[in-house]
């Protein structure tokens, strides 16, 4: 169980710092965009949402390959009692993430949540994306990360027989940490750590429920999908 | 207890704990109101469908409560205006909003909001509390909770919704977790605000 907990931390940060190191330069992501827009032809402000999104969504799938995650795991016994808790635990999942935003309204009044979202390099990205996009992207993201955090660490971890508190932890923290790397300003963590806090809550404890990563998936899909069309004040 | 059974007990306390927040981000043609009222019987439903609950919708034999209730639900909205009074220091006229609807509409919406509160903190949260703590313990943590979900309306309404909650959770032990007591209380505090007080522009 040990080795499991070492080796998922390794791959997190290997999929994590092959998605961003190499682009982390102003000139190196300008040199690149402008190589690859000549090749391709694709017009230069799409080639980081579609490049970042294929090589993040590559790398996850690479790292939940490595780790041995088969998917069986999406394997879901539907029930109406599941269904019922899916959506209820959809409904509990915005309703947490707006409950944590307006405490952060009532303690500063000048937080500007909106701004911290669309300032995050990855929304930014996905912003420049035309209408549908903007949703199939984070949410084919938002699928693989559920896949391997809350269906191969997780349900891992449970199959190895670490107690579910710990499962749901160790998952959530990975998948935070993760999320939190990828932010550049204090607000930034702020706001994307408490979605991220809920997120991992909700579905870790759902795929314990459920003895699938199916219904997580679907929530998380629906959750990504929401910041990325979160509108400008003004 | 099983794990999968706590998972889930734990699971519908934190997807239930802030119902009116899931109410911002539903973009519905319907009134505000409305819209507020059935997501809020949504939730209720859904959570009240998905928890192993007891009996709750039991009647007390004993008449004294049905009167203690209907005599807090009177109450409540003083009780609430006299908090909002010492705190802010001065006694302004007690009176709802202008916009406030009188219609049966707006009758309807605020009967289901209470209905669907009193089903979740009440009816839920204490059935799923009270496998792990006493009962003054859930009636403090359903409150305090219960009062956080009202704080868009900022930090004045977060402690008089405290207090009522502890109300509403004492009423509801006492009569031997009979729903119908606080519910009966809930709807009179509601029917009050809609029914008798003024409307005043804010």
């Amino acid at each position: 169980m040990m080795t499991f907990g070492a080796q998922a931390i390794a791959v997190t940060a290997i999929w994590l710092a092959a998605y961003r190191l190499p682009f982390s330069s102003t000139r190196t992501r300008q040199r690149v965009r402008l190589r690859l827009s000549s090749l391709t032809g694709v017009p230069s402000k799409y080639v980081f949402p579609i490049l970042g999104t294929l090589i993040y969504l590559v790398l996850g799938v690479s790292a939940a390959y490595v780790l041995g995650g088969p998917l069986t795991l999406l394997r879901w016994h539907v029930t109406p009692h599941g269904v019922a808790l899916t959506v209820l635990a959809a409904a509990g999942a915005s309703a947490l993430t707006a409950f944590a935003m307006s405490v952060l309204y009532a303690v500063n009044p000048r937080t500007d949540v909106p701004s911290a979202v669309t300032g995050v390099r990855w929304v930014q990205e996905i912003l420049a994306l035309p209408g549908p996009w903007r949703w199939i992207v984070p949410a084919a993201s938002a699928a693989v990360e559920e896949f391997f955090f809350r269906g191969v660490v997780l349900m891992g971890l449970l199959a190895l027989g670490a107690p579910a508190w710990a499962a749901v932890v160790i998952a959530g923290v990975l998948f935070i940490v993760g999320q939190l790397v990828l932010t550049e300003t204090r607000a930034q963590a702020v706001v994307l750590g408490l979605s991220s806090v809920t997120i991992s809550l909700i579905g870790g404890l759902l795929t314990v429920v459920e003895g699938s990563v199916l219904p997580a998936i679907l929530i998380h899909a629906s959750f990504a999908a929401y910041y990325t069309n979160v509108r400008r004040p003004g | 207890m099983t794990t999968r059974t706590l998972c889930l007990s734990l699971l519908v306390l934190v997807s239930t704990a802030f119902p009116a927040q899931a109410v911002r981000l539903a973009r519905t043609r319907l009134s505000p109101h409305v819209t507020f009222s059935l997501a809020l019987a949504a939730i209720a439903g859904l959570a009240w469908f998905v928890t192993p609950l007891r009996p709750l919708l039991t009647l007390p034999f004993d008449t004294r409560f049905y009167a203690i209730a209907i005599g807090a639900g009177l109450a409540a909205p003083f009780v609430e205006y006299v908090i909002g009074s010492l705190t802010m220091r001065r006694f302004a006229r007690l009176a709802v909003h202008e916009r406030s609807g009188r219609g049966a509409t707006a009758l309807l919406a605020a009967v289901a909001a209470a209905a669907a509160e009193e089903a979740l903190f009440r009816g839920v949260a204490f059935t799923l509390l009270e496998q792990w703590l006493v009962p003054a313990a859930v009636i403090a943590i359903t409150s305090v909770v219960y009062g956080l979900n009202h704080l868009y309306f900022g930090w004045l309404t977060v402690w008089q919704k405290t207090l009522t909650g502890v109300g509403f959770g004492t009423l509801f032990v006492l009569s031997g977790h009979s729903l119908v007591i606080p519910l009966i209380a809930h709807v009179t505090q509601n029917l009050v605000v809609l029914l008798v007080l003024q409307r005043r522009a804010p």
